[in-house]
């Protein structure tokens, strides 16, 4: 509802603004008060939905991997199908803040992108499983967690050492020999999948380490993720991750609401007509 | 070592997860010995951001959004409070 009173300046900019940054199409058009209202909401509900979610509700791809058996989709190194996320479409609307996603998503089809290879030298923290072979074709399974040294790589054997404990205390001390797979550098997980072959020891003829290290922040903040992912944080953070994607679909839906009052003005008028007014428009 | 092949393939598909602790899966009240958040109350704040939102985009004047604001505030407390007493009764 227009109003001489509110001044709606440049219609299209401010509604522009205020999609780009909740309240600065308020800001611009000298609404103080409601840029005030639209940021703080806004902008904390959002703020908390990431905090709430460990910095991971907002993705806007699903990644899956083709095949009746889930297979990561870090370590798929064929062709994968990608869908985009119904909750990114709310989330969208807060921003600048949600727009990161897009250029993950950019980022993680680029053909670079592929599980590979190590590069350089490796040296991360480590968490895992270790999986070893015996003779007679039994295997051991420990969880295992540590540091992980890699480096370095001649044709596909990659030299490197790993220590740490066991889920039990015990020190695991393992050399690394044989093929190593690093997942994909751009994926929205913190843990970068590393898979490598180790040699046996005793009765063990090999075996091989299936876990993560780090990933950097600006690699997987808010990138396509797969399932998988989406289990482990479902897994870690229970309701916590429902809730912490509740808060940021509804900061990008009320956005929907202020980039409207930017361009339009309020639905009910300036707020100073009679309350028998008030109410029927209320009503209608 | 233990071993077993069925944790094997346990192992395979859990990757790096490790095993589930059920009790992040329960809604406990406490957990050692803190005092863990109730899910219902994340709807407050919530419920108090979508109302300053809805009423600052229905009104200009400041004292008219508060003021119809904190009236959807107390709607929507009041609403979810007697869904919440319904469903309490209802599983009882």
């Amino acid at each position: 509802m227009k109003d001489s009173r509110i001044p709606l300046r440049s219609r299209g900019t401010a509604a522009v603004l205020a999609f780009l940054l909740p309240g600065a199409g308020h800001l611009y058009q000298g609404r103080r008060f409601k840029a005030a209202v639209f940021s703080g909401c806004i902008l904390s509900t959002f703020v908390c939905g990431l905090v709430l979610g460990e910095g991971q509700p907002v993705y806007s791809q699903v990644v899956h991997v083709p095949g009746p058996m889930r297979s990561p989709a870090q370590l798929h190194s064929g062709r994968i199908s990608t869908e985009w996320s119904l909750g990114y479409y709310a989330q969208v609307f807060v921003g600048l803040p949600a727009l990161p996603a897009l250029v993950q998503t950019w980022r993680f089809s680029h053909p670079s992108n592929v599980p590979g290879r190590v590069a350089g030298a490796v040296d991360e923290p480590f968490a895992g499983n270790l999986i070893m072979t015996a003779a007679d074709g039994e295997q051991s399974v420990v969880r295992v967690q540590g540091r992980l040294r890699l480096g370095p790589t001649s044709g596909d054997r990659t030299e490197g050492v790993f220590s740490g404990t066991d889920a039990g205390g015990s020190a695991v001390e393992l050399e690394v020999d044989g093929s190593v797979t690093l997942g994909r550098p751009v994926f929205g997980a913190p843990g970068r999948m590393v898979r490598c072959q180790v040699r046996g020891n005793g009765r063990f003829l090999g075996g091989r380490l299936d876990g993560t290290i780090s990933r950097r922040f600006v690699d997987w903040f808010q990138a396509p993720r797969d399932n998988l992912e989406l289990d482990r944080l479902h897994a870690t953070l229970s309701q916590r991750f429902d809730i912490a994607c509740v808060f940021t679909w509804i900061a990008g839906l009320l956005n929907v609401m202020a980039i409207w009052d930017a361009f339009d003005g309020p639905a009910y008028g300036y707020g100073d007509e009679s309350d028998e007014d008030d109410g029927k428009s209320a009503d209608a | 070592m233990r071993c077993s092949a069925a944790a094997g393939n346990q192992a395979a598909a859990s990757w790096e997860t490790g095993p589930v602790d059920v009790r992040n899966l329960t809604h406990d009240l406490f957990r050692n010995g803190r005092l863990l958040m109730p899910a219902i109350v994340y709807a407050v704040p919530l419920s108090l951001s979508i109302s300053l939102v809805y009423c600052a985009t229905r009104y200009e004047l400041p004292q008219k959004i508060v003021r119809s604001a904190m009236a959807m505030f107390a709607r929507i407390l009041a609403g979810m409070a007697a869904i919440y007493g319904l469903l309490t009764i209802l599983s009882w």
